[in-house]
């Protein structure tokens, strides 16, 4: 090998190790659930697609308790795949509920010393037997809203029995002092066995204060009650920083304070400012108050300012709370001095210039007597 | 004289062109080529598929070697710790890094870590220990495992192994754990190279 040779060859061995130095190990699956009902018999495939490193082998592996009922079209892969699962189901499956299969992909571990970690991601694919007669499950999800827009409430009734039923649906809202504040009636509805019925209602929030509320879901069907319950905020959780304190003086310890209001509805615990003037590198904390809802509260710290010698100084000020932080940039102002010495003199100069007007104006008058005096005498001796 | 009349009737007949053309210029534009007076909407579909996934974030992280070593004599066991990289009592290279594993999926995961061998198996000898210690890589990462954070657990060898998180958040600046490894190696442990696997599993409740 020449030269060139041995420069390409060393190129190319840096190139594959800084691809070496970037590289990491992933390992996943796509869907990771599919849920589907029973049926007598039923055959389905289902596509999964796996992520894996090229190059590396991987095992693909089916658990759970109808895993006999599965053939995959790949039982190892070397890299990203898409692996086809063939589902044969019997005639029947005892229980009834959940059955849940893990269609799962396995790193295999090369050979080598020490203590080495892979990777193992599954994915669910769930068959629900329907239970006998009627049964149903409900899955229930608020969101937060602002004040004024909608919460939404996201409601799925799902019937996992043999029978078909009919069902009255109600959500109730509840403040959190536990007091009912809403009700809606979402009426009744026939839901057949096996069917998935969702309803996506809208909460109006306004006349409702900011704060944590509850949203309860019943479902009554033959006799029975599912129940699910969740929570969501109305308004946001803000500390407002309403403004602070301002002539300071130098060479004592002052008090800072600051004032806040919240804007939420329930108490918020451990609330804090952290101020910073950066061009003295000054930083020091308030200690931890609890804010009531929809108060004003100060907090209060101390700093020695004697390092400042402007009169007007530039800081921030961050109040932190409930895993929040609201900053507001501000300037300081310092206590005016009066300066006794600034004031003494330009009053003796005032005084002096007075002084020395009145010095020309009696002089000027003198000078004027003078000139009629002589006048007067010159006017006798003629 | 009759030059400059002809001039002038010429001139008066383009500027009546000139306004008339203007005028059926701007009737036309504005009535057939006003695009912009019309609201027009356009429909963007995209479905984007769940997804779980996790990644070993270095290749020099995925092992941990400490080499070849001895217990040093007269101690009863060697102690080889990864957080800060400690030998105690033992002559092996120190390794200062634990495994990191990030959730670069979309959906929350479950994680366990499940072993191959335990102390016992590992190690031999008298009281051998072989102990994991996870945290939080990234604040917030990680929530309500049945392991606690910043706690020596023995390792689990069981099917299931042992759940760091129950639930093993996606958002980038809260998506990595790191696993940490302790040793005490007994002076009359098993002789040789000795190995395990550490699985790490990822699945969803979801």
């Amino acid at each position: 090998m020449n030269k060139r040779g041995y420069i390409l060859f060393f190129i190319l061995i840096l190139c594959i190790s800084l691809i070496k130095i970037g590289y990491a190990r992933d390992i996943g699956v796509s869907p990771p659930r599919i849920a589907i009902n029973f049926e007598p018999g039923l055959k389905q495939t289902f596509n999964f697609k796996f992520t894996g490193d090229i190059g590396s082998e991987y095992e693909i592996f089916v658990e759970g308790d109808l895993s006999p009922y599965i053939a995959l079209s790949k039982e190892k892969i070397y890299g990203p795949d898409v692996v086809a699962v063939h589902l044969e189901l019997p005639n029947s499956i005892d229980p009834p509920g959940p059955h849940k299969l893990q269609v799962g992909i396995r790193e295999i571990p090369p050979e080598g010393p020490g203590i080495m970690i892979v990777g193992d991601v599954r994915a669910n694919l769930v068959v629900f037997v329907p239970y006998p007669g009627k049964y149903l499950e409900t899955e229930f999800s608020t969101s937060d809203a602002r004040y004024g827009e909608f919460s939404d409430f996201n409601l799925k009734v799902i019937s996992r029995g043999e029978e078909d039923l009919t069902a009255s649906i109600n959500i109730e809202v509840y403040d959190s002092q536990d007091n009912l504040v809403n009700k809606m009636d979402l009426g009744e509805h026939f839901i057949k066995s096996q069917e998935i019925k969702e309803f996506n209602e809208k909460f109006d929030t306004i006349g409702f204060r900011a704060g944590e509320y509850k949203a309860v879901a019943i479902v009554s069907y033959d006799g029975k009650e599912v129940i699910k319950e969740d929570k969501f905020k109305i308004g946001e959780l803000i500390i407002k920083i309403v403004g602070h304190s301002d002539n300071f003086v130098r060479g004592i310890i002052n008090r800072l304070d600051i004032e806040i209001e919240s804007l939420w509805n329930d108490p918020i615990e451990e609330v804090y400012a952290e101020i910073l003037i950066p061009n003295y590198n000054i930083r020091f904390k308030t200690p931890f108050e609890t804010v009531t809802g929809f108060s004003r509260t100060n907090l209060t710290g101390y700093f020695d300012p004697t390092p400042i010698d402007k009169d007007v100084f530039f800081g921030s000020i961050t109040v932190y709370y409930a895993d929040k932080e609201m900053r507001k940039l501000v300037n300081f102002k310092m206590k005016k001095e009066v300066d006794y010495g600034k004031y003494l003199m330009i009053g003796g100069i005032i005084l002096v210039l007075i002084l020395i007007i009145i010095l020309i104006y009696v002089t000027l008058l003198k000078k004027e007597a003078d000139k009629d005096l002589k006048k007067k005498k010159r006017a006798k001796r003629r | 004289m009759a030059d400059d009349n002809l001039v002038i009737g010429l001139a008066l007949v383009a500027v009546i062109v000139s306004a008339v053309g203007l005028g059926f210029s701007y009737y036309n534009q504005a009535g057939i080529t006003g695009f912009a007076q019309y609201n027009d909407t356009g429909i963007v579909n995209i479905t984007i598929d769940a997804n779980l996934a996790i990644r070993f974030v270095s290749p020099t992280y995925d092992i941990i070697d400490w080499g070849n070593g001895t217990v040093d004599t007269g101690s009863p066991f060697a102690i080889l710790e990864t957080p800060g990289g400690t030998v105690t009592n033992g002559s092996w290279i120190p390794v200062a890094h634990g495994f990191i594993i990030e959730n670069i999926g979309n959906i929350p995961a479950n994680l366990s870590v499940v072993v191959e061998n335990n102390a016992s198996d590992l190690l031999g000898g008298d009281n051998p220990v072989y102990q994991f210690n996870w945290t939080e890589n990234e604040s917030g990462s990680c929530h309500n495992g049945s392991m606690a954070n910043s706690t020596w657990f023995d390792v689990n060898k069981t099917v299931k192994g042992s759940l760091l998180c129950q639930t093993f958040l996606t958002d980038d600046a809260t998506d990595e754990v790191r696993l940490d490894v302790r040793l005490y190696v007994p002076s009359n442990s098993y002789t040789g190279t000795r190995t395990d696997t550490v699985t790490a599993i990822a699945d969803t409740d979801w």
